[in-house]
């Protein structure tokens, strides 16, 4: 339950870099290049010696990008910030996400006025073969891979799992992956910027199956920032903050068998409720929504445990159109993680860029109308962590 | 003596590769053998002396942790230095105190297995023994030997009490003849090229020395025996020694298991037992003998009781496995024995399972223990320390349920280990009586089946399995196998 009404804290500036496979960057350039493009937006200027403390989600060091321990010294070194503090977040695919909420902790509970956030990922430096799919699991098992069960495989039994109780297609899927690519290539910050067709996604080669290439999210390089500030001081920055309605953070089973079933993420339905009760809201009043779309299947079960639809009905609102950019609620405006890319630590940064520019008016082609409210949605390991953060034009 | 088999097990892994595959490539041929067993990607000889021990237990109808001693022969132990047969006890819950020893340096080590199994028990050291031949031997490419040399396993249970078939009297004879031998570091066995010194000195004079030995020993004849139960290493000369020691086996063919799995090694004589004993009627003879080169034979005289038929039925017999089959090509085979390679892997960077972690959960991934909530009921494994349904603090060790029903899976075509056996089938069931919301189920890979045989509901068990390999060492594990009604 949430004992909160919102959070007495505003984004008064948000910027990234464009997503990619970015090998003329370094994890640093990465970060100057984000924390650079958030200062920027600051619409009233900032001076940047006002920033008292900083937030870095990063991930996976060691793994992403051979780095020995990230610390928050990864931010401070290359934006030149030290001595102030920069704590370092990582929490799964909610790293990011979970580094904005902790961030908004401090500023809540009155300790600084103003906070850098940073998510950075390298992914692409590796080899396919060494990255996050393939060489490395996400959930120990023993029996069959020492270093743990892929994300591909547990994804894809969710999917099989759903298919076998509602009758969920395969094109049900296809169609998430086609409306997410057509929604990137109106975006300019994203990985993959090429429309696909649903007959494309179904040929395409399986990764596991159900899930086949188009269904599943890539490796990305990336970082996003934004700057959060005491909301009472917010209007020194910008006249147009976002305003931090709600946030809600939940947990499930990592290990495969013990999941309570595989056709829904309870911890999603448990942090989407903490986060509306903190805005004082419901799923209704969603304009538009940054899902974590890892894999196709992922984005489906979301519509139904954030409220947006009925369980099992997933494919059915998908197919209708809801969620399209000109649907009763676009998800993913920005191609979520299928065509932006998902740089682990990033990624959640990133969304609440997205919202940054819809509810200010900013999102050009791809603009969402008369956009009042919007969340953003993580889901670390198999709806293991989850995070919803809810913003808002007017405070609550 | 009264010492006897209690129970027994044979098992043959289900891939099979023909006489034809290999002589496309190569031509050859050896004498009388149509087929051979080959072992699945996650098989050796550890995994298949577990299948044949579980069953051999089963059959005798005895606890694990009533089995004092576990002898296993094999010329084809994962490991030079570390006990399989100690893997195979643990998998199979015997006691640590128990004795437990392997038996090596020629395939007629499972017989002197044996000999040390009886010993034990005559000596009055336990109630029953356990003695398993396993192998799983390779020929080079093109020769006779990869015609000829199969995979399979076969366990006998051994006691006095339930007695199906009681020892009468053995011979022994060692001798250093040699016609095959493995070097250390030698993947494939090898062999003088002469087929004609082979009969003349090696095999048929060898057994049929040996036979005669004993008949000398014992007064017996070749008219005594219905059943000779010869280690085979073709499919013709086990024919021809029964023959010239004037055992006329009106029943049954001398050689049955061969000409369809090929030369087993050190299981080959238990496996023609275990196909004698299938369908021995009670006061009938059989005479068990083995041989490895380099090494020379033992016989025993078995004398079928009248416990046989009550216990008929409670393992599969040979025949199950002769017929459950599945035919490969030369290509598949040669990806099974590691000559066709997959591109090497990055080395791991950092295993999750560390020296001490595996250790510390043997009791639940190999041994298969579970907790059951004695608040909820709920089925908890691996170990916990709060129920994953409801909480409680309070369990009660259980075995993990080895059957289930598939709730959910998926097929694996991007796989980091063992990318040449994708795609990979991997499902989580819900196993057989097993309370519990979030408990009482179990994931793993699938082995042994096709996608179609795959379904939600469908039911599956839990075997015992290779699961890869790191720094050598081999991880034991368990995987599931679709159970046929």
């Amino acid at each position: 339950m949430a004992k909160q009404k919102g959070l007495p804290v505003a984004v008064v500036g948000a910027g990234m870099i464009k997503f990619g496979e970015l090998f003329d960057q370094s994890y640093e350039d990465m970060i100057v290049g984000a924390y650079r493009a958030c200062l920027k937006s600051v619409d009233k200027g900032v001076d940047e010696k006002d920033i008292e403390a900083a937030w870095l989600g990063t991930c996976i060091p060691g793994t992403g990008f051979r780095r020995e321990i990230v610390t928050g010294a990864g931010l401070a070194e290359p934006i030149r910030f030290f001595p102030r503090p920069v704590s370092r977040m990582e929490n799964a695919c909610c790293t990011g996400s979970d580094a904005v909420r902790n961030a908004a902790f401090a500023v809540a509970a009155g300790v600084y006025d103003l906070v850098l956030v940073v998510g950075a990922e390298k992914m692409r430096d590796i080899p396919s073969r060494d990255s996050l799919i393939a060489q490395t699991g996400v959930a120990y098992h023993s029996w069959w891979h020492p270093r743990g069960a892929s994300a591909p495989q547990r994804f894809g039994s969710l999917a099989t799992a759903h298919m076998d109780k509602f009758g969920t297609k395969r094109e049900h899927l296809a169609m998430i992956a086609v409306k997410n690519h057509h929604n990137g290539t109106l975006d300019p910050y994203t990985h993959f910027n090429f429309e696909i067709t649903v007959e494309q996604a179904l040929n395409a080669p399986i990764i596991s199956w159900p899930l086949g290439l188009f269904d599943s999210c890539p490796t990305t390089d990336g970082a996003a920032a934004i700057l959060l500030a005491r909301q009472d001081r917010a209007k020194e920055y910008t006249d147009k903050p976002l305003y931090f309605l709600g946030t809600g953070l939940a947990t499930d089973p990592l290990f495969l068998p013990w999941k309570k079933n595989f056709i829904e993420f309870p911890a999603t339905q448990a942090a989407a409720q903490v986060a509306y009760e903190m805005a004082g809201i419901g799923p209704d009043d969603i304009d538009l929504a940054e899902l974590h779309d890892c894999f196709t299947i992922t984005e489906l079960l979301t519509y139904e445990d954030m409220g947006f639809c009925k369980k099992g009905e997933g494919g059915k609102w998908i197919e209708e159109g809801h969620p399209t950019l000109n649907g009763t609620k676009p998800c993913n405006p920005s191609g979520g993680l299928k065509a932006k890319g998902h740089p682990i630590g990033a990624t959640g940064v990133a969304q609440i860029c997205e919202l940054w520019w819809h509810l200010r008016g900013e999102a050009e082609e791809r603009q969402v109308k008369d956009a009042q409210i919007g969340c953003t949605h993580n889901l670390g390991g198999l709806g293991t962590v989850v995070l919803v953060n809810i913003f808002g034009k007017e405070p609550r | 003596m009264s010492v006897g088999i209690v129970g027994y097990g044979v098992y043959i892994p289900k891939y099979r590769l023909k006489r034809e595959e290999i002589s496309k490539v190569w031509g050859g041929r050896a004498p009388g053998i149509n087929e051979k067993s080959v072992v699945g990607f996650d098989e050796d000889a550890t995994t298949m002396a577990v299948a044949a021990a579980q069953d051999a237990i089963a059959h005798a109808g005895v606890a694990p942790s009533e089995v004092g001693a576990l002898y296993v022969g094999s010329v084809s132990s994962p490991y030079i230095s570390k006990s399989m047969a100690v893997i195979i006890a643990e998998a199979l819950g015997m006691s640590q105190s128990a004795s437990i020893a392997d038996f090596a340096g020629s395939t007629r080590s499972s017989t002197i297995a044996l000999r040390s199994c009886m010993d034990f028990l005559e000596a009055g050291k336990g109630k029953y023994g356990l003695v398993i031949g396993t192998d799983w031997q390779l020929g080079m490419p093109g020769d006779s030997l990869e015609h000829s040399l199969g995979a399979g396993a076969a366990a006998c249970l051994l006691g006095s009490d339930g007695k199906i078939a009681e020892f009468e009297d053995s011979y022994s004879l060692s001798t250093s003849f040699t016609g095959t031998w493995r070097s250390d570091g030698d993947q494939f066995v090898n062999r003088y090229d002469d087929p004609r010194y082979e009969r003349f000195a090696g095999y048929s004079k060898i057994i049929v020395d040996t036979g005669k030995g004993f008949f000398k020993k014992t007064g017996k004849t070749g008219s005594d025996f219905q059943y000779a139960a010869f280690t085979q290493p073709d499919a013709q000369s086990p024919a021809s020694a029964a023959k010239k020691l004037g055992i006329k086996s009106v029943k049954m063919p001398s050689s049955i298991v061969s000409p369809l799995c090929g030369d087993t090694g050190s299981s080959s004589p238990f496996l023609e037992l275990a196909a004698a004993l299938d369908q021995a009627e009670p006061g009938e003879r059989i005479l068990l003998a083995s041989y490895g080169s380099g090494a020379g034979s033992d016989a025993f005289s078995l004398l079928v009781s009248e416990d046989i038929n009550a216990k008929r039925g409670k393992a599969a017999p040979v025949q199950h496995y002769l017929e459950n089959k599945q035919y490969i090509d030369y290509c598949t085979y040669q990806k099974t024995i590691g000559l066709l390679k997959v591109k090497g892997l990055p080395e791991p960077m950092s295993a999750i399972v560390t020296q001490p972690s595996g250790e510390r959960e043997k009791d639940y991934e190999l041994k298969l223990k579970a907790l059951e909530c004695k608040g909820c009921g709920s089925l908890n494994f691996p170990k916990r320390h709060y129920c994953i349904d409801c909480r409680g603090e309070e369990f009660k060790e259980v075995p993990l349920p080895r059957r289930g029903n598939i709730i959910t899976f998926n097929f694996q075509y991007v796989v980091a280990v063992s990318p040449e056996q994708a795609p990979i089938p991997i499902c989580t069931a819900k196993m057989e009586g097993a309370k519990g919301q979030y408990g009482g189920n179990v994931s793993s890979m699938m082995t042994d089946c096709k996608p179609e045989d795959v379904t939600v509901g469908g039911k599956v068990e839990l075997i015992f399995r290779r699961c890869g390999q790191e720094l050598g060492l081999v991880r034991y594990g368990y995987k599931f196998r679709p159970v046929k009604e």
